[in-house]
Order: structure tokens, then sequence, then C-alpha cells
């Protein structure tokens, strides 16, 4: 994974924030925000992002996967998201 | 009214707060949508008292303009007597900016539904449902066929739908027809309630005001502990523009224990509201409105599933806790919030329909479960769900879980959330932000 494919990642979940409004166009979600604690993301907030995660980077999300842990910070995102294309990566490259 | 549809995308059974926004909510995603109502709006109901965290969902169903400009009471925040102690809690020392209001029911409620039908939902007041078939919910369109009859009429008749939002309140239609209801036994409990004019009431200032001075000096809601009731019982006062509201949750046990059997509900209710000294202060020049007193037993309840194939409990159908925290509405516009967004994923992708609904379920599951958590006194981490609640508590924000805390140190259960929370922050912020309250004497 490059460093360049990470700041796209970074960049796309970012602009999750300013599209709901929760954070203003020029103010920077980095990635070790805590966005949970900071309240960019609540109870309402949570469903529209896993599915803008879903339909952004093609992936989908498990329930099992709806934990603190995968959701506290964007780069806690970004290792979900990138651990999921890369197994969608390995099954088309056996396929 | 026009005729009932034969088919529509999803059925909302009941037009209070959930199935009214639930219904919003779907026809502004597009999806056609009939709910039915047993009463007429406006009908009465009672839980008049509404958090700031109301706005957010008001604010997605486009309703906001109209329950703002309806003119109900702002109130300041809470004026709490518990064991002796008085304290107060403001929610603008939380760093909220919008109003919490003390809101007549019946209106509220009808406003709700009048966006409802203005967004294009069918509505069909005076029409019971009275069961759903749900034997081909699981075929690749999803179908289900729901039966109801109109309330003047005899016979019953069937709509066709895909997916049907029980929204039915206490009733639970769905939740009873499939055995979904649980009890909480070990917190048996009831709500006696009736209506005073006139009634003065506690402003943040720790002043009492008289009902005149509604407008000009914002009240709070007043929440005390009953003097005999081990810290459970409690009693609520919340003034709205005509009337004041004044109940009692009591464990069952006591009400059996001090009750005669002759003895009216009216008459036993007054009795306990003549035992509370600030009460009888506030009630000085209030006259109390005759055949005003209701009551609901079997108080606290939850469900084991919230949804299944072709089917999904919200607000009051899905769980009821005792409301101490004024977290009912809330909850129920939520739930409506979170069915709609599933709903839509699940007409989108028909084949992960399992995985959209299990992720709605644990996420209103832990929502209940945090509720339940906060309000029943002697909940314990071992119960089951309490992990659950734990990850709810995680998923709230900072100042959120505050509020909770502050909420809970109010009223001494703040041990239940002792277990459940991580955040020092939070927990220093809440015991800094409850202040005490002194109350001038006569």
């Amino acid at each position: 994974m490059t460093k360049c494919m990470d700041e796209q990642i970074f960049d796309a979940l970012a602009s999750f924030f300013v599209q709901e409004g929760t954070a203003r166009a020029e103010a920077v979600v980095s990635p070790d925000t805590d966005i949970i604690a900071e309240g960019l993301v609540d109870s309402v907030g949570i469903f529209k992002l896993i599915a803008f995660v879903e339909e952004s980077f093609t992936v989908t999300i498990q329930p099992n996967e709806v934990l603190l842990e995968n959701f506290q910070t964007l780069r806690a995102l970004r290792n979900l998201i990138v651990k999921k294309m890369d197994s969608a990566g390995e099954r088309q490259v056996t396929l | 009214m026009s005729t009932v549809p034969e088919f529509c995308d999803v059925v909302v059974i009941g037009g209070g707060p959930a199935g009214s926004l639930a219904a919003t909510y779907l026809t502004g995603k597009g999806y056609s949508v009939a709910l039915f109502d047993r009463q007429k709006h406006p009908r009465y109901q009672v839980g008049e008292s509404l958090l700031p965290d109301i706005w957010k969902y008001c604010d997605e169903a486009g309703v906001t303009d109209a329950i703002a400009g309806e003119g109900f009471i702002r109130k300041a925040g809470g004026s709490v007597d518990w064991n002796g102690e008085m304290r107060r809690l403001s929610f603008s020392d939380f760093g909220y900016t919008r109003p919490a209001l003390h809101v007549e029911r019946e209106r509220f409620d009808q406003i709700l539904l009048e966006r409802a039908r203005a967004s294009g939902a069918w509505i069909g007041e005076e029409i019971a449902v009275l069961d759903a078939d749900f034997s081909r919910a699981e075929e690749d369109e999803s179908e289900v066929s729901v039966a109801y009859r109109l309330v003047r009429e005899d016979s019953a008749s069937r709509i066709r739908c895909r997916y049907v939002v029980d929204a039915s309140g206490q009733n639970g239609v769905i939740g009873r027809q499939l055995g979904l209801r649980v009890f909480d036994e070990a917190f048996r409990f009831m709500s006696v309630w009736g209506y005073f004019d006139n009634s003065s009431y506690l402003a943040a200032d720790g002043v009492i005001y008289p009902a005149r001075s509604v407008r000009q000096v914002p009240p709070t809601t007043y929440v005390s502990a009953l003097p005999q009731g081990d810290g459970w019982a409690w009693l609520w006062h919340i003034i709205l523009r005509e009337t004041t509201s004044i109940g009692l949750v009591i464990p069952i046990a006591w009400v059996q224990q001090t009750k005669g059997s002759v003895e009216s509900w009216e008459a036993w209710f007054l009795r306990q509201c003549e035992a509370i000294p600030l009460l009888q202060r506030l009630l000085a020049h209030a006259t109390f409105c005759k055949g005003s007193v209701r009551l609901v037993r079997n108080y606290s309840y939850r469900s084991h599933r919230v949804a299944g194939p072709g089917f999904f409990l919200l607000g009051d159908a899905a769980g009821f806790v005792d409301p101490i925290f004024s977290v009912g509405v809330v909850f129920s516009m939520y739930s409506a919030y979170a069915a709609a967004h599933t709903i839509d994923r699940c007409f989108r992708h028909r084949f992960r329909r399992d995985e959209h609904r299990a992720i709605f379920s644990s996420q209103v599951q832990a929502r209940l479960e945090l509720s339940r958590s906060l309000a029943l006194p002697y909940y314990q981490a071992r119960d089951a769900g309490h992990a659950q609640a734990r990850e709810a508590m995680g998923f709230s924000s900072t100042q959120a879980q505050a509020l909770m805390y502050a909420a809970s140190l109010l009223t001494d259960r703040s041990g239940n959330f002792d277990s459940m929370a991580d955040s020092p922050e939070a927990h220093r912020a809440a015991t800094e932000r409850v202040r005490p309250l002194e109350i001038p004497r006569d």
C-alpha cells in the first residue's frame, strides 16, 4: 500500500464530515482525531458513515465489525478498509 | 380519507413520533408508505419532557420550523431533589445550544403526523392493525401481508408490503404477535399521573415562579425522590402552556401496601402529592383537574429481538424503561431514523438484508440497553446486555457521556454509569456541571 493511496483514503473519509456538515470545509479531520469523542460521528452518523464507506470503497462492513476500535479514528477505519480491499484483491487474483 | 392502498413498500403501525418520522424519512427516500393509527389525532399522550437531542431528527424530517413555530415551553434544564439534596443541571452547561421543551404531546405528535402526510405518506387514522403474515418475508422480494380493520367497521382487509415498521408504542402489535417482549421482573414499577392548573414552578435559579411567568422565566423539569421510595420512586413536575403534568413512578409493591381497595386512584394520587413539601409549595395556588388521573402498569420491558425478516420495532414498541431521563421520544426518533436508513439499504442490496438488519438490531439494542443501564436502579454489570450498553456508551461523544453521567449523579444512579464509561474527562465535566441549588424558604 503506497502512502499516496493512504492519503486518498484519508481525504475521501474526511470529505464525509464536510458533506455531513459536522466539520467545516477548511477544518481538516486528522487521521488520529477521535471522531466519536469529538462528536463528529454520533449514533445517527455511524449509520451514514458505514454506508459512505461501503459505497466509496466498494467494500462491505460486517455487523461484527461495527465496533469502536474500527470507527474511533480515520486511521482505524483506513486499516479496516485496506484489509478488506486487500482480501478482495486476493480473491480476484485467485479467480 | 381516501381508499386504503392494496400495496405499498412499507406499512408503519402507529402515528406517534417514531411512526411519523419513519414514514417521513422513508417517503423522502422515495418509498411508498402507508401509516395506520387506531386513534384519530390529536389524541392524548403522556411524556411531555423532551431533550434537545430531538432537533437533529426534526431537521432531518424538515419539521423543525413547524415545531419551533408552535411556541412550546422552552425549559432551562432540570431541578432534582434526591435524598435531601437539591441540585440542578442546565443543558447549556453541556454545550447544547438548542432548547429542551415541555410539550403537549397531542399537539407535538400531530405536527409530526402532518409532516408525514405532507411528505406523501398515506395516513390512515382510526384503523387498527390486527396482525401480519411474515411467511414470505424471506423470499427474494420480501412480501408481508398486513391485516387491518377500520375501527368503526367489523370486517378486516389486508394490505401487502415489503416491510412492516411497528411503532405502535406500548401496544406492540408485532412484538406481541411474535412473543418478543420481555418484562423486567426485578423492576416492577407502575406510573400514576394527573394534571393541575395554575401550578407554580422552579426556575434554574432555584426560585419558585407563578405559572404566569413561564414565558418570561424558563422553567426546569422538577424531579424529586419520593420519601418512602427507597431511592427508586420519584415524581415529575412538568409545566405546560395551560396546565402542569405531575406524575409518580413507584414500585407496585409500595402501591399494594399503601392503597386501600376502596380508595380511588385519584384520592391515592393526591395523598401522595400532599406528602411532598416542595410540591405542596408549587401547588399552593393550583387547582387539580378532576378526572385527569391515569396510570400504566407493567412498566419496564425490552424485546429479545427488535428486527426480523420483514419487520422492525421502533420506540416504545421495542422497549421502555423508567422515563427518569426523558429519553423516550429521543429513542423513538433515533430508532425511526435507523429503521428508515436500514430499510433503504435492504431495498438497495436485497441479498445483504440480514447484515443490514443485524447492524440495526445491535445498534438499537445497545442504545436501549444504555438507557436501561442508566435508568434502572440496581442494574448489574452481569446483566445480559451490559457489554452492549458499554459499546453504545463508547459510541457516545464526551459531551453526551458527561450529560448522561450528570443525570445519573443527580439521582444516585451513577454507580451504573461508573461500570459503563471509561472517560475520566466526561466524569470530571459532569461533576463540575451539577450544581447545588438553594431553594429560598417561604
